[in-house]
C-alpha cells in the first residue's frame, strides 16, 4: 500500500466511525456533511460508487 | 422578477462542456445563471458568457484536514466543507439543478436544499434515502451509461432535467473562424480502453499525406498524452504540428474552432468542437456510448467498432477525406443533422428491440405485439403476477411475513429473466426505477404504490404479448 493510499484509507476510516455515531435519526446537515467527505474521499480513491448508495 | 438558478456540474471536462448549451438556454430564458463546478475542472468554463457565475468546490482544501491533521480532522474538514458552501446558501437560489448523477451530488444537493423543494435531479429525502424527483433523472439511473441501451444524448437529458428546449443557437459559444488548420487528431482520450495506437495515428497520417500532400495537419490532446504525440511517426516531408500539451483549454477551443475537422475517439475536444460548430469524426468503441456523448456539431459522423484493434487507418483517412470534401459516408454508423437536432441513423441496426422498449416504457410509444417473445413475456407475467399477489395480501395484512419473504423474491425473479434475456434488462430498470423514486413512504402508500407499478407493467405486457389473458391477477 502507497503513501496515498495509506492516507486515503485512514481518512476514509475516520468518516465512517463518523457517520456510524451519526447514522441514529434522519439525516442531519452534519452526517450529510460527513457522507459528502465519504464521497470525496472515495473519488479520489477511484473507489466511487456508481449509483448513490441508498440508505 | 429574474429567477435565480444554481447548475451542480461536479463531473468531468467533458460533461462542463456538454452542460454549455444548457447554460445559455437558460440564460436566454431570461434566468441568472449559476454553476458549481470542482476547481480542478473549473478551466472548462473559461469561454462561458461572463454572466454566468461560476463557483468552485474545494475539494483538495475541503479533504486537506482529514489527510494531514492528527486532532480533530472530521470537525476541520466539514468546517471547510460548510465553508465553501454557505457563498451558495446564502444566494437563495429559486432552483437548483444537479446534473452530475453521482453519489456526492446528490448529498450536495441536500444540504443546500434540504427540503427539496426547489431542486431538480439527484437528492435526498429527509430521512437520507435517495430520491429522484424527475423522471428524466429517474431515466438517467435506470437507462443511461455503458451496457444500457440508450440512444438520447447527454446533452438533451440534461436540456429535459432543466426543463429547456435547445436551439443551435445555445450550442454556439463563439463567431466562426476562418478555418487555418484542414484536420486535428487527437490522439488520446479520457481512458486507455478509448483510446488509439500511436502506430495508428502514424498510419492515419502517412494516409493524410499520401492523399493530400499540401493538408495543414495538427495534433492535440492533454499533457498527459504528450508521451503518446511522442512515439506518433510524422513523415519530414508533411505539415504536422504538434499542439499535445502546449494549449490551455480555451487555446485548444480556439485551435479547434478554426478547423476544418477534428478526428479523435470520444473525449472532451469533441464536446468543444461542438460548441465552435467543427464537425468531427467520432471514432467510438464498444467502451463508450456515442449515442450519449458523440458530437454534436452539425455534419459530424461516428465510426464504430467494437474495440480500438478493430479501426483501419485506410478506412479512418478515406472518411475523414470523404467529410472534409463534403461526400456522403461509406463508414459512419450516424450522422449529425444539427447541434439541436442530433443523429440520422446511416447504418446501425444495434438492439433495436431495447431501444423500442426504452421507448414504450419511458416515452409513451405505442406498444405493439411482439413475436418471438412470448415465452419471455409470459415469464414476466408469471413473475407479476406473483408480486401482485403478494402486494393484495400486504394490502390486507402488512405484516404477513411470508408475502414479505416472497415479494423480495421478485426482485431476485426479475434480475435472473434480466440477465438471461438481455432485453428484459429495459424493464427490470423500469420497474426498479420506479419503486426507488416512491422514496419514504408508511407501509400502506408503499403498498398501494408498488401495487400500481406491477399494475402499469401489466398492461405493458398485455399490450406487448396480448395473445394470454391474465387469469385471476387483478386486484382493485
Amino acid at each position: 500500500m502507497d503513501n496515498l493510499e495509506q492516507h486515503l484509507a485512514k481518512a476514509l476510516q475516520r468518516i465512517e466511525k463518523a457517520i456510524e455515531q451519526q447514522k441514529k435519526t434522519d439525516l442531519k446537515k452534519e452526517e450529510a456533511m460527513l457522507w459528502v467527505l465519504k464521497e470525496m474521499i472515495l473519488e479520489q480513491n477511484d473507489k466511487k460508487n456508481s449509483h448513490p448508495p441508498t440508505r | 422578477m429574474t429567477k435565480k438558478i444554481l447548475i451542480l456540474q461536479l463531473a468531468r471536462l467533458g460533461d462542463i462542456y456538454q452542460t454549455w448549451p444548457i447554460l445559455n438556454a437558460l440564460q436566454r430564458g431570461g434566468a441568472e445563471v449559476h454553476m458549481l463546478v470542482r476547481e480542478r475542472y473549473a478551466e472548462a468554463c473559461l469561454g462561458l458568457d461572463p454572466s454566468i457565475k461560476v463557483h468552485k468546490l474545494f475539494s483538495k482544501n475541503i479533504l486537506e484536514p482529514l489527510f494531514l491533521e492528527p486532532n480533530e480532522a472530521v470537525e476541520k474538514s466539514q468546517a471547510r466543507l460548510a465553508e465553501n458552501l454557505q457563498p451558495l446558501i446564502d444566494e437563495s437560489y429559486d432552483e437548483i439543478i444537479n446534473l452530475s448523477f453521482s453519489p456526492l451530488s446528490s448529498y450536495l444537493s441536500y444540504l443546500l436544499d434540504p427540503e427539496g423543494n426547489s431542486t431538480k435531479g439527484y437528492g435526498r429525502f429527509l430521512d437520507g434515502s435517495f430520491a429522484i424527483k424527475d423522471w428524466p433523472s429517474a431515466y438517467f439511473f435506470s437507462q443511461v451509461g455503458i451496457g444500457s441501451y440508450n440512444r438520447l444524448h447527454l446533452v438533451d437529458l440534461l436540456a429535459m432535467i432543466s426543463d429547456v428546449t435547445l436551439s443551435d443557437e445555445d450550442f454556439s459559444s463563439r463567431p466562426s473562424a476562418e478555418k487555418e488548420i484542414d484536420i486535428l487528431l487527437h490522439i488520446g482520450a479520457s481512458q486507455p480502453n478509448k483510446r488509439l495506437e500511436p502506430h495508428f495515428w502514424s498510419q492515419v497520417i502517412q494516409l493524410l499525406e499520401a492523399g493530400r500532400p499540401s493538408f495543414k495537419i495538427g495534433l492535440i490532446g492533454s499533457l498527459g498524452e504528450k508521451g503518446i504525440a511522442e512515439e506518433v511517426q510524422v513523415p519530414l516531408s508533411f505539415r504536422v504540428d504538434n499542439y499535445v500539451g502546449q494549449t490551455s483549454l480555451p487555446e485548444l477551443m480556439d485551435l479547434i474552432g478554426k478547423s476544418k475537422l477534428v478526428v479523435g475517439a470520444d473525449s472532451a475536444p469533441m464536446h468543444m468542437a461542438t460548441l465552435t460548430g467543427t464537425p468531427c469524426l467520432n471514432l467510438s468503441m464498444s467502451s463508450v456510448n456515442f449515442w450519449e456523448t458523440g458530437p454534436r456539431s452539425q455534419g459530424s459522423r461516428v465510426l464504430w467498432r467494437s474495440q480500438a484493434t478493430d479501426y483501419s487507418p485506410r478506412e479512418v483517412s478515406e472518411e475523414a477525406l470523404r467529410m472534409i470534401d463534403h461526400l456522403a459516408s461509406e463508414e459512419a454508423v450516424v450522422e449529425c443533422v444539427s447541434a439541436a437536432a442530433g443523429y440520422k441513423i446511416l447504418q446501425w441496426q444495434q438492439n433495436e428491440i431495447e431501444w423500442d422498449l426504452i421507448k414504450i416504457f419511458y416515452f409513451d410509444k405505442k406498444a405493439d405485439p411482439y413475436s418471438g417473445y412470448e415465452k419471455v413475456f409470459s415469464s414476466l407475467r408469471e413473475i407479476n403476477q406473483l408480486a401482485l399477489e403478494q402486494l393484495h395480501i400486504l394490502s390486507e395484512s402488512p405484516q404477513q411475513a411470508t408475502a414479505i419473504k416472497i415479494y423480495g423474491q421478485v426482485e431476485e425473479l426479475l434480475d435472473s429473466l434480466g440477465r438471461l434475456v438481455p432485453p428484459m434488462q429495459v424493464i427490470v430498470r423500469w420497474i426498479s426505477v420506479q419503486k426507488i423514486a416512491i422514496g419514504p413512504a408508511p407501509v400502506d402508500v408503499l403498498v398501494q404504490s408498488h401495487k400500481m407499478i406491477h399494475e402499469d407493467l401489466e398492461r405493458y405486457i398485455s399490450d406487448l404479448c396480448p395473445s394470454q389473458p391474465l387469469q385471476g391477477v387483478m386486484h382493485d
